[in-house]
């Protein structure tokens, strides 16, 4: 008796469906935002840091700058540039960190139930219940302004965004009955936890990350706009919109504006990609 | 069937032929299960598989089949207490520690569950379910990939290697519950546990998934114990049946007798309550009241509420286990049924 496996040709049929163009567009301006920052000393057309004030608050498309000047006449599309640097690297440390912290103990509270789940569960929402900014901004002012005591800071009061998700889809998932067929092939908690519980969190954690690399990004440019994250005259979008707020006032929006957009598009691009990849890697499995 | 005569002998064929001392597959006696809140679960349950032997366990949802065979693999609910005595090839289940279980489990017992689908970790591929157990069953690295295609080949699945690549949902559930019996008895077990393997399959399937089962536990000498509900394939395919009723065993018949002698009230009434396709049309007859569990089950005989036969004296006791023609009965008054 022999079967055959109809399903070899669906697979190759899968491969051809074309993702979203919304899609593209996101991983196109990720790749962009990257390219510029990695090679923004080699591509960008200014120095970050030389003031002007003859060339102050230019429109975009003013001359040798593209995307203008800020109000002491440094280029826009430099700083724009370099700031992807700080801008894209400090979020990515902060869901880095909690998305490490979140996997251990949601994890852990799930697998171990009754009353350490209890308490974690409690612990969490204590941390989830204070702003990440306030939290933030205590650290800073005890450590001093820099971006390391904010990653960290705002990475622990993240944690539980990550760590709530990861209990409640594990304890779903460690329900179903493949957990304890593998139990019963002699595999041990512990590995059946890391090796088949954790593959079947990424999907919904990708998505979350996701989502909570847009707030890192945004509470990180508050902070540097509160003049509590980069130091200047380090670029960063944040603090690029900190420092045009008197230039708005003006009636000189542009420099504030256009970080403003690129922070806007970015968090835009993750959230897409991040929706995009949980969903097809959730699609796996349910057999789409 | 193009199934495996395997170079492997027939384990049960010892080579004495002696027949007294071969140690059972596994033994359950005197077993009583209590969770942690003093809900009781099971009560004096006793099951013996031989080598090489099928023995059906039958009752309705919730009266214990499941649980009586994960507790043979130390796969307690959380927080149960276990007394009684459960050995499965020699090893004493309820005192090993987690060392020993897991040893056991990877190479003495396997399971295999209702849904094959749900019983491998969907966004893995075929392959890696099976090298996997087969890697942690000490089957060295190199040997792997081509012990996997032999077990998929010997199960009947055309293009092994194909297989191998795939992801458990681009196959059928027949498929997969013959890549799971594939997985299962790839370490030669003496016992094999199998709970409602076929419910999720239909009947055609059900026919060749069973078919396979009976195969490669006669090529192999695997002691198998059938958990299911449904009657006529427990009578068809096994040696021996037991009938369990609210966390206790009611009757335990051969597998024949099973239909052609009910003893125990509730084994007539479970027959009578199936529909048969054969001999003259039988209007079905539902048992009266609803199945109880163990917890709230009445004193003496738990079916004692729902037994057209009940009387007085049937609430005093658990009645203990007499024989009646082939079976053996929890029942004062075995055989006593008038339809």
């Amino acid at each position: 008796m022999t079967l055959t496996i109809p399903a070899l040709r669906a697979r190759s049929a899968r491969r051809r469906r074309r993702r979203p163009l919304a899609v593209s567009l996101a991983v196109a301006f990720l790749i962009l935002l990257t390219v510029a920052g990695l090679l923004a000393p080699v591509l960008a057309p200014h120095s970050p840091d030389a003031t002007s004030l003859l060339n102050s608050l230019l429109p975009p498309g003013a001359g040798e700058h593209w995307l203008g000047t800020d109000s002491t006449g440094r280029d826009v599309l430099s700083r724009i540039m370099y700031g992807a640097r700080l801008s894209l690297l400090a979020p990515l440390g902060v869901v880095l960190l909690s998305g490490v912290l979140g996997i251990a103990i949601g994890l852990l509270a799930a697998r171990a139930g009754g009353w350490a789940d209890a308490v974690i569960s409690r612990g969490m929402d204590i941390v989830f219940a204070f702003p990440s900014l306030l939290l933030a901004m205590l650290v800073v002012a005890v450590t001093g302004p820099g971006l390391t005591a904010p990653i960290c800071a705002l990475a622990v009061s993240y944690t539980p965004f990550v760590g709530r998700v990861v209990r409640s889809v594990a304890i779903q998932e460690g329900a179903r009955p493949y957990m304890e067929s593998y139990r019963v092939m002699g595999f041990g908690v512990l590995w059946v936890t890391l090796r088949h519980l954790l593959p079947n969190v990424m999907p919904v954690l990708i998505a979350q990350s996701a989502l909570a690399f847009g707030y890192a990004l945004v509470d990180l440019a508050s902070l540097s706009y509160l003049g509590l994250g980069v130091r200047p005259p380090d670029a960063d979008w944040g603090s690029m919109i900190s420092q045009a707020r008197s230039a708005i006032l003006q009636g000189e929006p542009w420099s504030g504006l256009l970080p403003g957009l690129v922070v806007l598009l970015t968090v835009v691009s993750v959230n897409v990609l991040g929706e995009h990849i949980g969903g097809s890697i959730a699609g796996k499995r349910e057999g789409s | 069937m193009r199934v495996l005569a395997k170079k492997t002998p027939a384990r049960r064929e010892a080579p004495d032929g002696g027949a007294g001392d071969r140690r059972d597959a596994l033994g359950v006696s005197g077993l009583s299960l209590t969770l942690g809140t003093g809900v009781p679960l099971l009560a004096d349950v006793t099951v013996r598989v031989g080598r090489g032997e099928t023995v059906g366990l039958v009752g309705e949802s919730g009266s214990g089949k499941s649980l009586t065979a994960r507790t043979a693999l130390g796969m307690l609910p959380r927080g149960a207490r276990a007394t009684g005595e459960v050995t499965v090839a020699d090893v004493d289940v309820l005192a090993a520690g987690r060392r020993r279980l897991r040893e056991l489990r990877r190479t003495r017992a396997s399971m295999i569950f209702q849904d094959p689908r749900a019983s491998i970790n969907p966004v893995r591929r075929i392959g890696d379910y099976l090298t996997e157990g087969l890697r942690a069953r000490g089957v060295p690295a190199r040997a792997v990939a081509g012990r996997a295609l032999e077990l998929l080949d010997q199960v009947g699945i055309r293009d092994p290697g194909g297989a191998l690549r795939c992801f458990p949902h681009e196959f059928s559930g027949g498929m997969l519950q013959r890549v799971v019996i594939a997985g299962a008895l790839s370490t030669e077990p003496e016992l094999l546990l199998a709970d409602e393997p076929t419910t999720a399959l239909d009947v055609t399937t059900q026919a060749e998934v069973i078919a396979l089962l009976k195969d490669m536990q006669r090529a192999h000498g695997t002691g198998m114990l059938f958990v299911t509900h449904d009657l006529d394939l427990a009578a068809a395919i096994c040696d021996r049946v037991y009938v369990m009723y609210a966390g206790r065993i009611v009757e335990e018949s051969t597998g024949s007798g099973l239909f052609g002698a009910p003893a125990h009230p509730y084994t007539r009434a479970l027959l009578e309550a199936s529909p048969s396709v054969h001999g003259d049309r039988v209007a079905i007859r539902a048992i009266a009241g609803r199945p109880r569990s163990l917890a709230d089950s009445p004193t003496g005989c738990s079916f004692r509420d729902r037994c057209p036969l009940a009387g007085d004296d049937c609430a005093e006791t658990v009645p203990a286990h007499r024989p009646h023609g082939q079976s053996l009965a929890a029942c004062l008054r075995p055989g006593q049924v008038t339809p």
